[in-house]
């Protein structure tokens, strides 16, 4: 049975966001000519605009689907996720996000051939190693999101899962291959501020309805105390901090977004802007998840809460606002992935490892048809959810997990100690990977991991980031310095300050190949 | 308007002035420019070394 009666003005209000969504992708296209404008937008996003894209990637339709139910289901308790996410960005913003931006490439397997190049071509078997594994990661992860998708189809229009799977992968892989970065980017923009707006309005609605939290508090401490108080551990709530902050700070669908900036102050400011835009939108959904269950205690499934309130609290037109919203949101998260994953088949492996030489056209369809190929595959595995079995589930679970214990520690130490050399990032890289799927076997799957261990490491990522910076300091001193080639592009430009031109750009470029650069590692 | 247990009302606090600086921290990065780096090293005790340093050590190297 559907849950959204298809009214006029609901089919309106979401016809109406469609036609603008469809839009920005044919300006995306129209203003794709190269490579780079289709991967990182030209290079020319400014703060708003990628401070609103840093949110909606992060935050998309877990937030207004499993987050919001979370606070239904849980309480007040769960809001510790948000200072987890906010301390995330400080960290992205402090060690990482600054930093990728002057290097200005294009990927982060770009980062890590160029980085961690000394493997004897050129960096090549470094790329392809991260690149593998971002393919992989992130193909199998897609058709978990395409399987939410079909759910929340089946959920909010009652068809068939099969057939919302369908519509939102063939949807995401035109739309995606045509308007590449910026139409993505863009949408991410009028996705955030929908987002932000219906739920800033749906507060006092929602507490006039409720009588204030005073009486929402009264209430719960009546029968169950726990859900307006703090239900977290403070290991708990450590274990959020850290995951968040290691997740956030290397997942390279936000990094490529990071390249996609105008230059570093646009950085900084950008991450300002999601800071306001999460604190606005996660204290909001805290809240709103609780006043849900004291309107609405019988749901069936916490993941409708935000839907319910949609339907019963907004009204119609911000109603099917948020509805289409939520869907967008699922699309959004879609088209970052794809792009990444799509780059890291057409931009690293055939454009620096097959075809080195192929022309901006040659790259820019090697990408769309990247995005086509690697968003079907993903279709295949959520229409025959068994075909994988335990492999999709494990991977889908551990996504930012697996990319902040193979990217953190290769990332910050490379871009912050110049000692780090190849050997030391690569076993970085394979050793973070590894262990966090360790981890995971031996807690959950096998459970040969002591209670009082898990309760204090409560993400895989934490145990993933210490071996993996293990790896990196042994892989460091047992193998050789690292090449000036390899160091020049970081450390180049840092003795004269962040002021200096940045890296990549061609004056800069121009002043390393006539040796104003830093000499040999320490 | 029912009054707040003071459990709540304290984690309702600490929560707020979390929320609040954090989008003080947003308003204050989007609103000044990056500091200038002074700082003395790369990281992890590697030391930065002057123009006129690097181009010495450009200049024994080659």
């Amino acid at each position: 049975m559907a849950l959204v009666d298809l009214g006029p003005v609901f089919v309106g209000v979401v016809v109406v966001y469609f036609i603008v969504v469809l839009g920005i992708g044919v300006y995306g296209y129209r203003t794709t000519k190269t490579e780079e404008d289709f991967l990182v937008a030209g290079r020319n996003i400014g703060p708003l605009v990628g401070g609103a894209t840093l949110s909606a990637s992060q935050m998309s339709a877990g937030t207004l689907v499993g987050t919001f139910g979370l606070h239904y289901l849980l309480g007040f308790g769960f809001i510790w996720i948000w200072p987890g996410l906010w301390a995330g960005w400080i960290v992205s913003l402090l060690l990482v996000a600054p930093q990728m931006r002057r290097f200005g490439r294009v990927t982060v397997p770009d980062f890590i051939a160029t980085r961690y190049g000394d493997d004897g071509r050129n960096g090549d078997y470094s790329r392809a190693i991260g690149a593998s594994l971002i393919i992989i990661a992130y193909t199998v992860y897609l058709s978990a999101q395409i399987t939410a998708g079909g759910l929340i189809f089946q959920s909010l229009l009652g068809i068939a899962p099969a057939i919302g799977m369908f519509v939102m992968a063939i949807t995401a892989v035109a739309y995606t291959s045509i308007g590449g970065m910026r139409a993505s980017i863009l949408t991410d923009f009028v996705q955030a501020v929908v987002m932000a707006v219906a739920v800033v309005v749906a507060i006092p609605l929602a507490l006039y309805f409720t009588g204030g939290i005073g009486t929402v508090d009264a209430l719960f401490q009546s029968f169950q105390p726990s859900f307006v108080g703090n239900s977290l551990t403070t290991a708990e709530i450590a274990g959020f901090m850290a995951a968040f902050g290691f997740s956030i700070a290397a997942a390279p669908y936000e990094i490529t977004r990071i390249y996609s900036m105008r230059d570093e102050k646009t950085v900084r400011q950008a991450i300002g802007i999601t800071l306001i835009f999460q604190t606005i939108i996660g204290t909001s959904v805290a809240i709103l998840g609780v006043t849900m269950r004291m309107m609405f205690p019988q749901l069936t499934t916490p993941d409708l809460a935000s839907v319910i309130m949609s339907l019963n609290v907004l009204g119609p037109v911000l109603g099917a606002l948020l509805i289409s919203a939520v869907f967008s949101a699922i699309l959004s998260t879609v088209d970052s992935i794809m792009i990444v994953s799509g780059a890291g088949l057409a931009h690293d492996i055939y454009g620096k490892l097959v075809n080195p030489n192929a022309t901006e056209t040659q790259k820019i369809w090697a990408n769309r048809i990247a995005i086509v190929v690697l968003g079907l595959i993903p279709l295949g595995l959520a229409l025959n959810s068994g075909l994988l079995g335990g492999l999709v589930q494990l991977i889908v679970v551990l996504q930012a997990s697996m990319m902040g214990g193979m990217f953190f520690v290769p990332l910050v130490l490379g871009l912050h100690w110049r000692r780090a050399n190849t050997a030391g990032g690569v076993a970085a890289m394979v050793v973070g990977f590894s262990t966090v799927v360790a981890w995971h076997v031996a807690t959950e799957i096998y459970g040969v991991v002591p209670a009082s261990v898990t309760a204090v490491i409560t993400d895989p990522v934490i145990p993933g980031v210490v071996m993996s910076f293990v790896a990196m300091v042994l892989g460091t001193y047992l193998g050789g310095k690292p090449s000036k080639k390899s160091l020049r592009p970081f450390f180049g430009d840092s003795s004269r300050g962040r002021g200096s031109q940045p890296t990549g750009s061609p004056s800069a470029d121009a002043q390393s190949e006539a040796g104003t650069s830093g000499g040999d590692a320490d | 308007m029912a009054p707040l247990d003071p459990g709540v009302a304290l984690m309702t606090v600490v929560m707020l002035a979390m929320a609040v600086g954090t989008f003080a921290t947003g308003v204050y990065l989007v609103t000044t420019n990056p500091p200038v780096d002074e700082s003395k090293f790369v990281g992890l005790g590697s030391e930065k070394l002057t123009d006129e340093q690097l181009a010495a050590q450009q200049t024994a190297d080659e």
